[in-house]
């Protein structure tokens, strides 16, 4: 899981191209959309109690009163996976509003300042950026309590690397064109040419970078809960879900785990698509 | 008000790159009279840009002086010292585009300009504003439109109508026809004549086209590397040259039996007596 951090944004392109860019980009809009209309109304939409225990019915397979069978305890997969959404979409939320918050100050009191500003932040965010990100939220629990809140902080901490160095060089190119130079000569503080110049011009690159965190963030903190760093039982995740369901899979009832996997993987992919397509259409606007 | 200084003055002004190695700004002195207007000529790469972005500030002067109507400026880049030059000395780019935020509305861009020098009323403020785009020409329609959404001959009407709109005593313009197209560029040049004659700001005109500074030009002074070399009325000094030079310069101008080889051999001469 480790691994994934270090590689996640090494691997921009390829998928957003393979698929035709628009329709993929609708696509995943559309599958995310779901998915967050499911969060929000998961108490209509769940036939159960997700955490309804029931051990004479554990391991069930697809049935009318379960159409995606139950867990080991009984539990009905569907209720829990709809459920799971909430936890599953607010703790990669969480993650990159956190991230891009401080990435992005970062990055840009950087550029804007330059000199021994931009050398000291630059030091601390590479040396961020050496911690692998599993091993921060792996210390942080200890130190405070498993959970979904050290973990969205600690992997916050953890992304915001990526978002700095992108936001620096996107500032630092910014900075410098003619009409930053030109706002700056008439004697704006730059405070407010930063909130109403430089910011907007280089938000949608901010986007781009924050879906793409916001899929990789999914995969690490469904990771951290599988190692049972994260969501604490009983509650849903889909993280947690596959590791519960690990048993499950041995004894031949895949559902439990195979479902929330799936679930993860569109999520994940949908975000990339949409982080590719926004920076697809930067670069297009930009020749 | 002291009418008798000139609007600008600069002293012995100089700037070097590369820790010395290019001389861009080598000493140079002239001065603009209130209302006046001063052309400065030269081929590519005699410091024309970086004389126009010492006036204003853009660039900071290794020596020499810079007065703005006998005060001399305060060297330092606080925003307070910025703005203050600001409301005196005003720039036109070159590009248009580049100068202009590609996300801000050219209404917009007037308005900030005038809200952060002027202390407006509501009402005083929209009529400035209408002033300002009538002036420059522009209508609602372009006020409301993004840069992209306009033409070069647009653009550049929006810069000058923004660096107006600080009020300023002197509008420093650095090849602000050359992307333009003929008759578009007698219509900047016409407007600018118009608008000195309205409000009585002062042109510095930096262009590598002698008909374009004999056109908005009272004076003008010739730079080569990064000297000027010869200076006067305009009229005078394009009738009756005085410097191998500025005699070279004209005859470049393309015309009616004009050979560019007869040209490129005369630069060669010329540049193998410097
Ligand atoms: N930022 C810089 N760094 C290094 N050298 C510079 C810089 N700006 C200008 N120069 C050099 O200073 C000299 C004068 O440049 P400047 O831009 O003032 O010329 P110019 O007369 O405006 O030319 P053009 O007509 O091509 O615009 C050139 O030799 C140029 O290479
Ligand atoms: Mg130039």
């Amino acid at each position: 899981m480790a691994v994934m951090t270090e590689s996640a944004l090494v691997r921009r392109r390829g998928l957003g191209r393979r698929f035709g860019g628009n329709k993929a980009m609708t696509l995943s809009i559309g599958v995310l959309t779901l998915f967050v209309l499911v969060a929000l109304f998961a108490p209509w939409l769940a036939p159960h109690d997700p955490n309804a225990v029931s051990l004479a019915n554990s391991l069930q397979g697809t049935s009318a009163d379960h159409l995606l069978g139950t867990d080991q305890s009984g539990r009905d997969v569907l209720s829990r996976l709809i459920y799971g959404a909430r936890s599953s979409l607010l703790g990669p939320l969480g993650v990159v509003v956190g991230a891009t918050l401080l990435g992005v100050t970062i990055g840009v009191v950087a550029a804007w300042r330059g000199g021994w500003v931009d050398t000291a932040l630059s030091r601390a965010i590479e040396l961020i950026f050496a911690f692998p990100g599993v091993l921060l939220a792996i210390l942080l629990v200890s130190v405070l309590s498993a959970g979904l809140k050290a973990t969205v902080l600690a992997l916050a901490i953890a992304y915001t690397p990526y978002m700095a160095r992108m936001t620096r060089s996107a500032a630092l190119s910014e900075r410098h064109r003619p009409y930053i130079r030109a706002l700056e000569i008439q004697g704006f503080p730059a405070v407010s040419i930063i909130v109403r110049h430089l910011l907007p011009n280089i938000a949608p690159l901010v986007l781009a970078q924050a879906s793409l965190c916001f899929g990789y963030a999914m995969i690490d903190l469904a990771g951290l809960s599988f190692l049972g760093f994260g969501v604490q039982p009983p509650q849903a995740d889909w993280g947690a879900m596959i590791s519960e369901g690990q048993v499950a899979l041995l004894q031949g009832a895949p559902l439990s785990a195979l479902a929330p996997g799936v679930l993860i993987v569109c999520a994940v992919v949908g975000f990339s698509l949409i982080g590719e397509g926004v920076a697809d259409r930067i670069r297009r606007a930009d020749r | 008000m002291t009418a008798q200084h000139p609007v600008t003055r600069v002293e012995k002004l100089r700037r070097t790159y590369d820790h010395g190695k290019v001389v861009a700004v080598n000493d140079i002195s002239f001065e603009v009279p209130v209302g006046g207007s001063l052309g400065i000529v030269g081929e590519s790469g005699s410091g024309k840009t970086t004389t126009a972005k010492l006036i204003v500030g853009l660039e900071e002067p290794d020596s020499g002086r810079i007065f703005f109507d006998g005060q001399e400026i305060g060297t330092g880049s606080s925003r307070k010292l910025r703005r203050q030059r600001a409301r005196t000395v005003q720039l036109v780019f070159q590009d248009p585009y580049q100068s202009l935020d590609p996300r801000q509305t050219v209404g917009g861009a007037i308005d900030e300009v005038l809200r952060l020098h002027t202390e407006l009323s509501t009402s005083a403020f929209a009529k400035r504003r209408a002033e300002l785009l009538e002036q420059v020409g522009l209508g609602v329609r372009e006020a409301a439109a993004l840069p992209r959404e306009l033409s070069g001959g647009q653009r550049q009407r929006v810069a000058i109508a923004r660096a107006l709109a600080a009020n300023p005593r002197l509008l420093v313009l650095d090849e602000a026809v050359a992307a333009l197209d003929v008759s578009i560029q007698a219509q900047i040049l016409n407007l600018l004549s118009e608008i000195r004659r309205e409000t009585g700001v002062a042109l510095v005109f930096v262009s590598h086209d002698l008909e374009v500074v004999r056109w908005v030009a009272d004076d003008v002074v010739v730079m080569f590397r990064g000297s000027i070399i010869e200076s006067g009325p305009t009229a005078e000094v394009l009738q009756r040259p005085e410097h191998p030079y500025t005699r070279l310069l004209l005859s470049s101008v393309p015309r009616l039996g004009w050979d560019p080889a007869q040209v490129s051999q005369a630069r060669r001469e010329f540049l193998a007596t410097q």
